[in-house]
């Protein structure tokens, strides 16, 4: 090792690795060569490792969650019992609304497509870096998972699929700086594009200039570029400032075990075309 | 890691003679490098703390300190530049990214061997701390070429904080191994 011949081989192989670096950095951020190859074929590999060790992982930050909900536990109560009463009137509201609305379609003949099917899967893996948001599910192509589908909690969007292997898939986190989700506000429809930032709290970008926007305001998927179905929850208006609209996502991001993959077939032109 | 220097190209006779017999130890070589993907790995899962929420502790960047370290010929170059990539594909991040930075990192640390070997833990444990903040800032400005913006650094520098606070916990049985190991170097 400290030969002359050693520390020239050294040398070599700092220069190499330093060059071989730098080049996989650009050849990532051009999209050259199988890099989203080597790292899904990786990520087949390493799924079942990290579903097994997960699970030990998962019931730790259970008990996390049990200790830090216990400190709240009264308050909670009573936050809850008041959601309660109120959630028991909407259900009444939403009950005879439903019905009216079964009746109207049937009136009208509204042809409702349900497009919409479901796949549920474990997070077994939360993107190691400080600069991506990602989680890693153990389901892949095998069970139906493709790249680009919606990936919602039983609260809201989570994310998209961005890769696809045979068994496992890497999800999007509506927070990563790459995220852009087409989104809009429920009540006035106006829409725009909800951009990460790595913050826990997306920017809402694009927003057309004469929309009123106030904290609050809940923000849902548009549908708009036909990735994601429309009217997907996202989460409500959290501060208007300086020309900054902030969102905050309905769904605890950090806190996921389950998530249900959406299996959305937009609707086709050619399809129609076709049909007639 | 109190004052045991090691006495370099010797093996050291009587320690474990069963393993060096058999040859076995050779085996040994092979455990830095180990341990070190298992704590990759570890890295990548979400681990929660009340109150703070999930965090992701840099377990690779403390195996690559203390091995490159104490040990410097079991964590090569290469060693630390492979880890750094590992944990590239596993976190989706940019790859080449923490393979740079690991790489970095191996080389500022086993030059500060001279400095650190047979010094007291807490000043170890200081220099850690500016390592893994050098290493953070180092991965900030490649991410920031890289995605050609300025991107949030509080997360790094959370990920600093919750890694050097961490330290002792996953160093002291990596020190404990590398000096079980001292001495069967260099066959």
């Amino acid at each position: 090792m400290a030969s002359p011949m050693g520390l020239l081989f050294n040398r070599f192989a700092f220069a190499f690795l330093l060059a071989l670096g730098l080049t996989l950095l650009v050849a990532g951020r051009s999209g050259i060569g199988p890099v989203e190859q080597v790292r899904t074929g990786l990520l087949d590999v390493l799924a079942p490792v990290l579903d097994v060790i997960s699970r030990p992982v998962a019931a730790i930050n259970a008990l996390a969650t049990e200790v830090e909900q216990l400190s709240r536990v009264y308050d909670e109560n009573a936050r809850l019992r008041e959601e309660n009463a109120r959630l028991l009137h909407w259900q009444n509201v939403a009950r005879s609304l439903e019905r009216d609305n079964a009746q109207y379609r049937r009136l009208l003949n509204v042809r409702t497509r349900s497009n919409v099917t479901y796949i549920t899967a474990r997070v077994v893996g939360e993107s190691g870096g400080p600069f991506v948001k990602t989680l890693l599910l153990a389901a892949g192509e095998r069970d139906g998972v493709e790249a680009n589908q919606a990936v919602v909690s039983e609260l809201g969007l989570v994310g998209r699929i961005t890769e696809a292997g045979r068994n496992a898939a890497r999800i999007l986190l509506i927070t990563d700086l790459n995220s852009r989700i087409p989104v809009m506000l429920e009540s006035s429809r106006r829409r725009a594009i909800l951009s990460g930032d790595n913050t826990a709290r997306p920017l809402l970008a694009f927003l057309e200039a004469e929309a009123v926007v106030r904290p609050g305001d809940r923000v849902i998927t548009s549908g708009h570029g036909g990735l994601l179905p429309p009217g997907l929850v996202v989460g409500v208006v959290a501060s208007v400032a300086e020309g900054q609209v902030r969102l905050r996502p309905f769904v605890d991001l950090g806190r996921l075990e389950r998530v249900n993959v959406l299996r959305y077939r937009r609707p086709e032109l050619d399809q129609s075309r076709d049909g007639t | 890691m109190k004052t045991r220097r090691r006495k370099s190209g010797n093996r050291r006779s009587g320690d474990g003679p069963g393993l060096s017999q058999l040859g076995l130890w050779r085996l040994g070589l092979a455990i830095p490098g180990l341990v070190a993907m298992v704590l990759v790995i570890l890295g990548t899962l979400p681990i929660g703390v009340p109150f703070l929420g999930p965090v992701l502790p840099a377990f690779g960047l403390i195996a690559v300190h203390v091995f490159a370290l104490q040990r410097p010929d079991l964590m090569p170059h290469w060693l630390a530049f492979s880890l750094g990539l590992l944990t590239d594909l596993l976190s989706g991040g940019p790859l080449g990214l923490t393979a740079l930075v690991f790489l970095g990192v191996q080389v500022l640390s086993a030059s500060q061997r001279r400095v650190l070997i047979g010094r007291p833990f807490l000043l170890g444990w200081g220099v850690f701390a500016l390592v893994a903040l050098a290493a953070a800032v180092v991965s900030w400005i490649i991410a920031c070429a890289y995605f050609l913006d300025i991107v949030n650094p509080a997360a790094a520098l959370l990920q600093v904080a919750i890694t050097v606070t961490l330290f002792p916990l996953i160093a002291a049985p990596l020190l404990l191994l590398s000096h079980r190991m001292t001495g069967q170097a260099y066959a």
